[in-house]
Order: C-alpha cells, then structure tokens, then sequence
C-alpha cells in the first residue's frame, strides 16, 4: 500500500490538475471537490490491492478521476451540461436581441463537449481549460499523441458544425461554409 | 486551394492534427480573408473558455488523509485476518481441532459448566467532601462507581472510596482520577488499575487472605504493587509517593524502575528522587486523611506504624488537644487513657464493618454460585 508521505505529495502535485479536469466533466466545484477526493481514496485503495507503477501514476490518477465523473454521472442520471438542442434554442432566442455573447457560444460548445465520448471529452478539457500540451494529454490518458490530436480535432469540426448548423455563424460569429 | 476551407480543415490546422490537405490549407489561409477569418474565430473559442474555479482550501487535502488513515487501518486489519486464514489453511487439521476446542469452551461457558474467571468490582463511596463528579455525573455518599468511572474532585474536595474491607482510597483536593480495571476472580485475586492525572491520594490495602495486584499510573510514572500504604501526589512536572508500608515498584515514563521501600518518599521527575520521610510528609498524609479537621476515614484496612515514625504521628481521629473538649463524663481519665478508649472502640467498630463486609461478600457469593447451577 502506497505510504502517507507519499500520498500527500501525489495530492500536492496533481489534485489541481485533476480537479480543473474534474471540473471540466461536472462543471460544478462543489461537485469536483467531492470527486476529487473520491479519486484519491480509490487510488488509496487500488494501491492496497496492486503494486503501483511509478511510471503509470499519472495516467491511473485520471484514469479513475474519469472513471468516477462517469460513475457520477450514470448515478445522478442527469445531463450535467445544458443539453445541445436547449442551448441552440436558447442561444436562437436571444439571437434576436443580437447580443449573444462569449457565454452562450460556451454554452453550445459544453453541449457538444457533453455529447461526446469520454476520451474526446478529456482530450478538450485538457487542451482548452488546462492548456497541456498533446504530449502530456496522451501520457495522461494512455493514448499517442496522434490520437489526442485526431480526437481534439473532430471535437472541433463538430463544434464549428452545431454553430454552422444553427445559423448563427453568418449572422453573429464564425462559420457558413 | 481555391474553395473555402471547411470547418474540418480548420480544426485540423487549430489542432495540429497533420492531414493530407493541411500544406493546402495553410496556403490558402495566406490568401483567403475569409477563412483567415473564420479561423482565427475558432481559435478564439478555445481561448476564451471560462476560467477554472479557484481550488479547493486545505480542507479537502485533511479530508483525503483522514481518508488514507481510515484504509490503512482497515488494510491493516484485513491483512492481520488473511494471513490468519492463510495460516489455519496451512494446518487444517489442527486448525479443525481447534476449532472444536473452542467451540467446546464457548459451549462450556453458555450452560455454566466454566465461570468466568474474574467480575466487575464496583468501589462504593464511603465519605465525601465537596464537589464530586464521575463522568460528569454528580457524586453521593454510598454510590458505587464502577470501572471506567472518571472522578472529578474540585478544590477542598475530598472523597474515599472502599472495596469491601480489602481496600480504602483517599483523594483529596483539586484531583482527576479514574478506574481503568477493578476485577475480582474466583480464585479471591484481586486486580486493580488506576489512573491519577492531578491530585493526592492514600491507597491503603489490607493483608492476608487475599492477593492483590494493582497499578497506579501517573503521567510521570507507574507504581505497581501487592497489599500496601502509600501516599501518592501528581502535580503537573512531578509525581510524588511517600511509603508508608510495605513496598512498591515504582516504574518511571523514562529511566530505570526502583522498588521503593516504607518510610521514604519518592519523587519521580526527570529522574528518580528519594529521600527520608519527614514531619512536614505526616502533616501531608494526615491532611488527605483528614486527621487534621476531623475528616477520619471510614473504619478501612489495618495499618502498620511506619518504621521510624512515632505511632502517635499518623494516629487517626483529631488531634489529641480537642479530645478533651469532646469527652466529658470519662471519670476524670487523661488524654492517654481517652485516647486509648477511643483506639478500642474503634477498632471493635471496625470489626463489626469487617464483619458486616464479609458477610456481604458471601452473600454476593452464595447468590453467584445458586446462578450458577439454576
């Protein structure tokens, strides 16, 4: 089992990290908070059972803080995001008052962030809210380089699509083609 | 490139992600405003994200510890069981037998064929003084504190506590005391365990007939011993015992332990302190035993004299001067046949409380043995 010392340094050097990418998934503190604990006291226990390898240590803490925002998730059995069609209706409603502003592009992008799988979801949250480079995200979560690009940008197109798709990029912000 | 860039293209140059028609993409940008545009929107969506909560205070890092501690020691725990099973695996058959055994004793045990070896004895409280509480619980004359009681006494408090006739305690003044072990087995052995954080007290225990082993512990020390009188005072850097009878081993936090001997008083602090009893310690002992203000214990365990002390210096009852005022038909006797007088009748009257106590005893007994074969 993983020693005291050693705990304390693992949580001094990855819980912010984590709880930004916690963050990400249940966007709620409160929440991140209790999930980011709950990460820990599963790594506690993992370590209990199986021997640790220093070399992994990274990617097993996201590994299981994404493991249980999914848990999480299929529990509260609810959309934590604003759902995608919710957001674009919103987003056309206030569209007439021609003041839509950085939230409501944020909003749409967290609804297609929502519906996507976890990998891709991690993938955005670590590029865009915890600026890390491809490099680390795939050591983070086990995947090549390649890979986190290829997903980061399909994440992308799809964005750029909803926004396209609801008519607002002629009128207000980005695309039409 | 002379068409517009489609959105895939553009979230492959933002990501990096190298494609067949990245190089074509890039030229184009070079010359399409358009798209140049576009894509410079879309990179804005990635910048302008809201930021991250601030994180969490160090609550959450205390939480994750106490967390840590809470599976460590249930690990612990679990490890101690596995290996135990592993252990009975390895030897089934003696393990099986056992088993067997136990079972047979526990069996043994529920229909009385076995007693247990040892019960409770409860301490009653035979003279207070003040202001007593055992587990913040107010305390009368005549109740019994049983094991796990924590005294309280407040300043000028004093209190005695008895068991049966084979044992008395005094405590006097500001004192924190408790009971941690008061048992008794069939086979007449007494065991006894006392803590006393702050405060005086005089242990007294009689001899014969029984055996008694008992432990006093102190923050700075241990004293452990069989059937004696002492004198046993804890402040906060210091704890003190003057022998009266008999001897005791007295076993410091830190140190090598010493058996202390009657008639020398003790003072274990850093080191180990002895030295003679003087006047000014009888003065302390007669204090807590309230021979000073007419506070004598109940009729308690026998005494011996102190080696070297004068009888009369530790003599129970007031002080020989005020015995004139209180006896007036004596026929003219002096002090020393008064003092006589009073010396016999107390001691018939502890006879008949040893008596009365003995009784009691066999009767408690007599009644467990009937439970026994019901």
């Amino acid at each position: 089992m993983i020693d005291r010392e050693k705990t304390s340094q693992l949580y001094d050097r990855y819980s912010r990290q984590l709880y930004i990418y916690i963050y990400g998934f249940v966007r709620s503190s409160e929440t991140a908070e209790d999930l980011l604990h709950d990460t820990f006291v599963r790594f506690i226990e993992y370590s209990a059972k199986r021997a640790i390898d220093e070399a992994n240590l990274k990617s097993l803490l996201y590994t299981i803080a994404r493991n249980i925002c999914i848990d999480y998730q299929r529990k509260s059995g609810k959309i934590l995001f604003v759902a995608l069609d919710d957001g674009l209706q919103e987003l056309m409603a206030e569209d007439a008052s021609d003041e839509i502003g950085l939230r409501e592009t944020n909003r749409i992008v967290n609804a297609v962030v929502q519906k996507s799988d976890h990998v891709t979801r991690s993938v955005f949250i670590m590029k865009s809210d915890m600026q890390m480079t491809y490099r680390d995200i795939g050591e983070s979560l086990g995947i090549s380089e390649r890979t986190a690009k290829r997903k980061m940008s399909a994440i992308l197109t799809r964005i750029a699509d909803a926004l396209r798709e609801n008519g607002l990029l002629a009128a207000l912000l980005f695309f039409w083609h | 490139m002379k068409r517009h860039c489609t959105n895939k293209q553009l979230a492959r140059l933002l990501s990096g992600d190298d494609g067949q028609t990245r190089s074509a993409a890039m030229s184009h940008l070079g010359l399409c405003a358009e798209c140049r545009e576009r894509h410079e929107k879309m990179r804005s969506i990635l910048a302008n994200r809201p930021a991250p909560p601030d994180m969490p205070g160090p609550g959450l890092k205390i939480r994750v510890m106490n967390s840590y501690d809470e599976i460590y020691s249930r690990e612990m725990g679990a490890s101690v069981l596995k290996k135990l099973y592993g252990m009975t695996h390895a030897y089934k058959k003696p393990a099986a037998v056992f088993s067997v055994l136990v079972a047979a004793v526990g069996i043994a045990f529920s229909i009385g064929i076995i007693q247990p070896v040892s019960y409770s004895a409860p301490f009653t409280v035979r003279m207070l003084r003040g202001d007593v509480t055992v587990n913040d619980a107010t305390v009368a004359e005549n109740d019994t504190i049983a094991p796990g009681g924590a005294l309280r006494l407040g300043p000028k408090s004093c209190l005695e506590l008895r068991h049966s006739n084979i044992f008395m305690l005094r405590l006097s003044g500001d004192c924190v005391f408790s009971i941690d072990k008061a048992r008794r087995s069939i086979t007449d052995a007494y065991v006894f365990s006392f803590r006393l954080d702050r405060g005086t007290l005089v242990s007294r225990f009689t001899h014969g007939g029984y055996t008694v082993r008992y432990d006093y512990t102190t923050p700075r020390a241990r004293i452990s011993a069989t059937g004696t009188d002492f004198l046993l005072g804890v402040e906060p850097d210091k704890t003190t015992l003057m022998m009266r009878e008999g001897s005791v081993r007295v076993m410091p936090v830190s140190g090598d332990a010493v058996d202390a001997v009657a008639g020398t008083v003790y003072t274990v602090s850093t080191g180990i302190m002895s030295r003679p009893i003087d006047e000014r310690d009888i003065r302390g002992y007669n204090a807590v035993m309230g021979l000073e203000n007419g506070i004598a214990p109940s009729t308690g365990p026998s005494r011996a004299v102190l080696p070297g002390v004068p009888r009369a210096a530790f003599r129970e009852g007031p002080p020989s001067d005020n015995a004139g005022d209180t006896v007036s038909n004596d026929n003219g006797q002096g002090p020393e046949a008064r003092q006589r007088k009073d010396d016999r009748q107390r001691e018939r009257s502890g006879i008949r409380e040893n008596v009365r106590e003995q009784r009691e005893l066999q009767r408690d007994i007599r009644g467990r043995e009937r439970g026994r074969y019901k």
